[in-house]
């Protein structure tokens, strides 16, 4: 009895040992010596404690499906003009399918042997004489639609991820939730949030397209585009006056060059004074870039950025090297933060703000405090309450409580849990103090009545555990149970509170039931006492 | 110390009329609310829309706010964060544009009417639409499933009627949880949701530690009629039941006086669980045993 008596001990104390280790960096100073041996990283804490921004995002994939289609339809232009095969218009049809017309059903069959298989990502659905000419419609696989929409969120979630590292927070978190939904978490960000969020959400599309210099914009302007391009528009704001002037460009939609071949992007100011930002290419990139200004020598080279010219220069010569700069009357911030997009990569496809919230460091100390102010009051009121009605049984449950309290940390701040603390999981907290409390109140109400039927201490203690069990143990594990939706289902905080709650009452079975027990084993074994205080 | 004296043997049983009477009162009262009062409040969680919280350097008071942002945002209501602060809560629609430049616009307009720098933005939480529809699904499937997994851990533990009286139970105190928030115009959001569910957590602990001892005398009653082995069960667990519930609100009432808004509406939903959570485990559960016992009834020895 001794001997399991002292093993007992030496469990309590080692994890006890353990729960002080990981708990006091998030309390006090660290020593260096502690540092080299042991996580002394603090409790991690929620954005509604810390302070910060919490963004939901929808990726707007069927956009990048419809890019897709566009840019099909500018390919089988293209290949047609190369293998001379008459047709009179190629358009989008839907946001899965492109139709083409064709002089007759003869040049609809040439494109089949020569194009179709070209253009691996669709398939021919139609083929018709219709009073348009001979239509062929040619449809995406839904399969291959599914891998693009999927393969959008991803690239976002990666573009997301390089431009929230260049924030300086100590956690970022962007994280998919759903089919294409994207959440990120940003504790303790320091930045403008307004800043913040428009660097994550613009989509930073680069673009290198040729002017249309034989279209006529007079007449696109009216509603008279040519086929195959389109008027954007050069939006210029002087950083002095704030006036906004709007310059129309007739540009080709075909797209040279995008902004994914581009390595390196950084602001200049250049020997006015004005921000620019220049840009280095890949090797692929460069060579393009060289081939594209040899073919185009005399005409304007649009740079464009989500649907934007930034500039439109004539192309003197053919240029190699592989740069190139975007002019514009930028602010500094703004050419800073146009430099890290860009570098950062852009977004496959637009994405929408569903949910943001944006908490300041200030309400999150009040929070803490409040919690921190709670859980102390409520820990004196029980500590005080069970002592006055169990007497020196109260104490032992007391110690017990105590350890639970510390423990719960302890396991928050594990390393391999590493849960976040949320200000509904302080409530957690708090209530789990209140809960775990009742599995010593069963325990001391049945060694009451075990007394006063006249069985011994001993028998008494030994029946009052032993019976209590089951139910502590039911108890306990419905309350799990009805945490576990919350687990699944809850968003940040509310999960927090659900794990806390879980944590708090596991770690209660150890130090309601085995802890306590031990200490009363030593005052009945050891120390021969021959009442029960209880 | 002793709160219930041993051997209390009070005739809960006998007086089960008047807890019928009782309970079918406050969920009378629960239900009656929707007519007199309307919907609850739902948060933004549920509806989507904006909430911004702002902080005056100086006493103002909710009219004046309302009066300044009334051009921008119509259907604003301005709320006070708590007594003896200047901590206020707008609530709106979700903006068009972007929430962030939207608050700012708030700013503004506060400003122009307080004087510059009176007003300082502590926190700002929008959601879409469609982002709030998605959580009331995930909020009464938690509900729901919560509910599914007790009745059936219990059936299994316990017997089906056990499962059925502890179910009920909760479903009681949820109602009137729910019947309360909507009297007092609070509002219900994902935290109250939460303490909803803890408080199904913490009513189904109490109901099984009764249901427990219930097991346990129909094993060493063998003799005697259900009513007198419930009659029992209820009266040895009474010291229990009474003086958890009332640790666990000393807590809870800690975190009334200290937690800030949200904390204080989660921690009234908990106060009004665990009230009537301790008065559907004494007056309610064992009843519903001896009542759905008529129809299911429990195997003895």
């Amino acid at each position: 009895m001794i001997q399991n008596l002292q093993l007992r001990f030496a469990i309590i104390i080692a994890v006890l040992l353990v729960g002080v280790f990981l708990v006091w960096p998030s309390i006090g100073p660290v020593p260096a010596f502690w540092s080299k041996y042991l996580p002394d990283s603090p409790i991690r804490l929620g954005l509604d404690l810390k302070g910060g921004l919490y963004l939901v995002l929808e990726v707007q994939s069927d956009k990048a499906v419809e890019a897709v289609v566009d840019q099909t339809v500018l390919e089988a232009a293209s290949l047609m003009k190369e293998e001379r095969i008459k047709y009179s218009d190629v358009i989008r049809k839907s946001d899965v399918s492109l139709a083409i017309y064709f002089k007759d059903a003869e040049q609809a069959s040439l494109f089949d042997q020569k194009i179709l298989e070209k253009l691996s990502n669709f398939k021919k659905i139609s083929g018709e004489p219709t009073d348009r000419g001979f239509e062929v419609i040619l449809s995406m696989d839904p399969k291959n639609v599914e891998s693009i929409k999927h393969k959008a969120v991803r690239q976002s979630v990666d573009t997301i991820r390089n431009r929230v590292d260049a924030f300086g927070v100590a956690e970022p978190d962007v994280v998919i939730q759903g089919a294409d939904r994207i959440v990120v978490q940003l504790p303790g960000l320091k930045e403008d949030v307004n800043r913040a969020i428009d660097i994550i959400k613009r989509t930073a599309r680069l673009e290198f397209k040729l002017v249309d210099e034989k279209g006529d914009l007079e007449g696109a302007l009216k509603g008279d585009v040519p086929q195959g391009s389109e008027v954007l528009y050069k939006v210029d704001r002087n950083p002095n006056s704030g006036a906004v002037t709007r310059t129309p460009y007739l540009i080709k939609k075909q797209i040279l060059l995008t902004g994914d071949v581009l390595t390196d992007a950084r602001v200049i100011p250049d020997k006015t004074g004005r921000m620019i930002i220049g840009m280095d290419f890949n090797r692929a990139g460069a060579s393009q870039f060289e081939r594209i200004t040899g073919e185009h020598i005399r005409e304007r080279l649009a740079i464009v950025l989500d649907n934007r010219v930034y500039s439109a220069p004539v192309i003197k010569d053919r240029i190699s090297g592989g740069s190139a700069v975007i002019e514009g009357l930028f602010s500094p911030e703004e050419a800073h933060d146009l430099a890290l997009v860009l570098r950062a990569g852009s977004l496959p496809a637009p994405v929408k703000i569903l949910e943001n919230r944006t908490i300041g460091p200030s309400l999150g100390e009040d929070s803490i405090r409040s919690g921190r102010n709670a859980i102390l009051l409520g820990m004196l009121l029980i500590v005080v309450g069970m002592a006055v009605y169990y007497k020196w049984s109260g104490v032992v449950a007391d110690i017990a409580l105590t350890m639970n309290l510390l423990l719960i940390f302890a396991v928050m701040v594990s390393p391999g849990l590493r849960a976040t603390l949320t200000l509904p999981g302080l409530a957690g907290v708090a209530l789990t103090i209140g809960m775990a409390i009742d599995a010593n109140i069963l325990i001391f109400e049945r060694i009451r009545e075990e007394l006063r039927m006249g069985k011994s201490p001993r028998a008494a203690l030994e029946n009052g555990y032993a019976k209590a069990f089951s139910t502590i143990f039911d108890s306990n594990l419905t309350t799990i149970l009805s945490a576990l939706p919350l687990i699944q289902f809850g968003t940040g905080p509310i999960k927090g509170f659900a794990v806390t709650l879980c944590i708090g009452l596991i770690v209660s079975m150890f130090t309601a039931l085995f802890v306590t027990r031990a200490i009363f084993d030593y005052f009945l074994v050891v120390k021969r006492v021959k009442t029960l205080s209880v | 110390m002793q709160l219930i004296p041993p051997n209390t043997k009070i005739d809960f049983m006998g007086k089960r009329r008047y807890a019928y009477t009782f309970t079918a009162l406050m969920i009378f009262l629960s239900f009656l609310s929707y007519p007199v009062k309307g919907p609850v409040m739902l948060g933004i969680d549920f509806t989507g829309g904006l909430m911004v919280q702002v902080q005056f350097k100086k006493p103002v008071d909710t009219e004046q706010i309302r009066q300044a942002l009334e051009a921008v945002s119509p259907n604003l209501t301005v709320q006070k964060f708590s007594l003896g602060s200047e901590d206020y809560v707008l609530r709106m629609e979700a903006p068009e544009e972007s929430a962030e430049l939207f608050a700012k616009r708030l700013v503004e307009l506060l400003d122009a009417k307080f004087g510059k720098g009176s007003v300082e933005v502590r926190g700002l939480e929008m959601v879409g639409p469609k982002v709030g529809k998605d959580l009331q699904e995930s909020a009464i499937w938690a509900t729901v499933i919560a509910l599914a997994m007790l009745l059936v851990y219990m059936s299994f533990r316990f017997t089906f009627s056990m499962g059925l009286g502890a179910i009920f139970c909760l479903i009681h105190d949820l109602i009137i949880i729910y019947g309360f928030f909507v009297w007092t115009g609070k509002e219900f959001n994902l935290t109250i949701l939460a303490a909803m569910l803890t408080v199904v957590g913490y009513d189904i602990n109490d109901t099984i530690v009764v249901c427990d001892r219930i097991r346990e005398n129909l094993r060493s009653m063998r003799k005697r009629p259900l009513i007198e082995v419930l009659n029992e069960s209820v009266n040895q667990t009474l010291s229990r039941t009474i003086l958890t519930s009332g640790f666990t609100l000393l807590v809870v009432i800690s975190l009334l006086i200290f937690g800030t808004n949200v904390l204080r509406d989660f921690a009234w939903a908990l106060t009004i669980g665990i009230i009537f959570g301790t008065y559907s485990t004494i007056f309610v559960a064992s009843p519903l045993i001896l009542f759905i016992d008529k129809y299911l009834p429990v195997k003895r020895g």
